[in-house]
């Protein structure tokens, strides 16, 4: 099993950090539908996905596979400059 | 002229004449408008060794085609000048009202010269051409002279653009404040001040004539819901601009503490952001001319020392600046402050910056209270920070005045190793985006021709934003160096573009294609120009102010970042740092310039700039 450390920032509330447990070789696609299941949260394609740093797209990069102790931020779309 | 006012307004301050004349439409096809138009003006009729606060220097407010159209965020105007921050090209923008009122008068474009011997405002309606005293207003805040003014013409409807005490007292960053807009960097304010020009009114009845004006009205029409419709859209007009606040900590472009740390407490970011702003004290939003995406706020604080104070909210820049830049985390002081700065007229991102900086000297010694003028220069000190804020509008006392000429200035003044943490490019204080984030913004603040300057907005391909018309049809990976030469080139030229039309930024974040925006100039105009040559007018522009920088003496050694930029930090960039060098040896090559950064003869040529090189057979350019 591998652990997933996830950070949400949502506009109507302070960041939300939590831990997923997924299978080994588990998606990004997986993480995301688990995230979707577990916290009622939908999450939209414009949003930003950042993994350890850099940022996804996931409508192309949804079968990349997550390794133990990963980090994902998920926010809405940048404005602001 | 279709799409344009077809006149340009010069006026002569110390003889207090004005001559009315024609926009040519080669020009026009060429330049468009907006500050491309003024940089072909000044340098056809500059003289280019004037010194930027002397009489010599023009300064120039102009529209462009889509100004005061039905085009969608089409509000704005530029007020253009050699700076007198930087001693290069100097452009700032402004929404509200006052662009569309000034083409409705009449006009495509103002070209200001000369000094009045006493103080004056120019008062325009409908080409006539008024100048008024403005003895009695010598000495206010922007925002009561805007009061005062239409009140003395009895026209609560004029539209004024005017300074503050900082114009008047040349703070090298003082803006230029209208209503609902600010055009605040590069110091035209101060230029303005120079001139002892403390405002400019105008009044226009006329209607601006439109080539395809039924197509046109349609077409915004339909691009206006697809406008209000998109996600940025929604989030812009929900939360305004400071919405990316807690987005662009997590990926380490907020500045914290002068750009020297990479993680400040989650608590403390999430009190300074639009999210805030809209949950505890917004009034209303406040959109410009033809904006439906209204990012715009007018707060009203309702409790705290800052009770009662009511004024325009401060927006993304504003809140990094004068908030986490200076681990301030008292959402109202930066109400406070940004209402001060826009009726002093200084601009709210170098006042940051200048204070981030003194703050670090008072931390290292290089300044002490002997210095400060009894002030506790201590990072977030909330209300020494308005108070400094105050100061350095009105120049009081030596420290202020010292800030007031930028953090370059200061920094050569101070020295004691502080270039270290001077955090500007070229003179101009860099904004509340860390090139370390985004190493195409890094490229790109090296290579704007005002400086450091983050509206090249060329980390839209990294956010995922992408521009097929231009070939940027793959996200970037924002931690690379490979490529960025033409990425940056791209989107500096594009932004040009809009520079020149003028038109909101937002707009594209919104979704707004180049398609659509070719669309929107050949409706108005009647024109029928295709992408090329579209997109060729915006790296005219571009090509053309590097060679106005040239000649007032700028230097490839000056296309790099400062020194703090390029330490890695931890937290959102961890530890990325770009390769600055070779990025610019494929920039220069992209843009088809010299190994010294100069534009080459056939470059020139190519974009129809052959007359550049009378001016310049001496400074490497056209090689």
């Amino acid at each position: 099993m591998i652990v997933v450390n996830v950070k949400m920032i949502l506009d109507s509330s302070a960041p939300r950090k939590i831990k997923v447990t997924l299978r080994d070789g588990a998606t990004l696609g997986e993480l995301l539908s688990e995230i979707t299941n577990a916290l009622s949260v939908k999450l939209h394609e414009h949003f930003l996905y950042v993994l350890n740093g850099l940022i996804v797209d996931v409508r192309h990069d949804s079968k990349i596979i997550l390794n133990d102790g990963v980090n994902i931020i998920i926010m809405p779309p940048l404005v602001g400059g | 002229m279709y799409g344009y006012a077809g006149k340009i307004l010069y006026v002569d301050l110390a003889v207090q004449d004005y001559k009315i004349m024609k926009l040519q439409q080669a020009i026009a096809i060429n330049f468009l408008g907006g500050s491309a138009l003024a940089a072909k003006i000044i340098f056809d009729e500059g003289k280019m060794d004037s010194d930027p606060l002397s009489p010599e220097n023009l300064l120039i407010f102009a529209t462009g085609p889509l100004t005061g159209t039905p085009v969608p965020a089409s509000g704005r105007y530029a007020v253009c000048a050699r700076s007198p921050l930087t001693g290069i090209w100097g452009e700032s923008h402004a929404g509200g009202f006052f662009g569309p009122e000034l083409k409705k008068a009449g006009f495509d474009a103002i070209v200001v010269k000369g000094r009045a011997e006493r103080s004056i405002y120019l008062y325009i309606r409908d080409e006539e051409v008024e100048f008024k005293s403005a003895e009695g207003l010598w000495g206010e805040d922007a925002l009561e002279t805007h009061r005062i003014v239409k009140r003395e013409l009895g026209d609560s409807k004029v539209r004024v653009a005017a300074i503050g005490p900082a114009g008047e007292k040349l703070v090298k960053f003082a803006s230029v404040i209208n209503e609902d807009g600010i055009a605040g960097r590069t110091g035209m304010g101060a230029v303005m001040g120079s001139k002892n020009l403390k405002a400019i009114a105008v009044r226009g009845s006329g209607k601006i004539p439109l080539a395809l004006e039924r197509e046109c009205l349609e077409y915004a029409r339909e691009v206006n819901k697809q406008l209000y419709r998109s996600p940025a859209g929604q989030r812009l007009r929900q939360y305004g601009t400071g919405a990316g606040i807690v987005g662009y900590y997590e990926l380490g472009n907020l500045p914290l503490k002068n750009f020297s740390i990479g993680i400040w407490d989650d608590e403390e970011v999430s009190k300074i952001t639009g999210q805030q702003i809209t949950e505890r004290i917004l009034e209303r939003i406040s959109p410009c001319t033809n904006c439906v995406i209204a990012c715009k706020r007018r707060v009203h604080v309702k409790e705290g020392v800052y009770k009662c104070l009511r004024g325009r909210g401060p927006d993304y820049e504003t809140l990094g600046m004068l908030g986490s830049n200076l681990l301030n985390s008292d959402l109202y002081s930066i109400v406070k402050a940004n209402e001060l700065c826009d009726r002093l007229g200084i601009d709210t991102i170098s006042t940051g910056a200048v204070i981030a900086f003194a703050m670090e000297a008072y931390e290292r010694g290089l300044l002490t209270r002997n210095d400060t003028d009894g002030l506790e220069l201590q990072w977030g000190n909330a209300s020494m920070i308005v108070r400094l804020v105050e100061m350095i509008g009105r120049r009081e006392g030596k420290l202020a005045n010292l800030l007031a000429e930028g953090v370059r200035q200061a920094s050569n003044f101070l020295g004691g190793g502080s270039e270290e943490f001077a955090v500007h490019v070229k003179g101009l204080e860099v904004p509340a985006h860390d090139g370390r984030a985004f190493f195409d913004h890094a490229l790109s603040f090296a290579t704007m021709n005002r400086g450091g300057c983050h509206l090249a907005w060329v980390h839209h391909p990294a956010r995922g934003t992408l521009y097929p018309e231009i070939g940027i049809t793959e996200k970037r990976d924002r931690f690379t160096s490979e490529g960025s030469g033409l990425i940056v080139k791209k989107m500096q030229d594009l932004m040009e573009l809009m520079d020149a039309l003028i038109i909101c930024k937002y707009t594209l974040s919104a979704g707004l294609t180049i398609t659509q925006l070719l669309k929107f100039l050949n409706l108005t105009t009647g024109w029928n120009i295709g992408l090329e040559e579209f997109v060729k007018a915006g790296e005219r522009s571009f090509n053309l102010k590097r060679a106005l920088n040239i000649i007032w003496g700028m230097t490839s050694d000056q296309d790099t970042l400062p020194k703090r930029l390029l330490k890695p930090l931890n937290g959102g960039t961890a530890g990325h740092v770009p390769k600055i060098n070779v990025m610019l040896k494929e920039y220069y090559k992209v843009r088809g310039w010299t190994a010294e950064g100069a534009p080459t003869r056939h470059k020139l040529k190519e974009l129809g700039l052959g007359f550049i090189l009378s001016k310049t057979s001496k400074l490497g350019i056209g090689a």
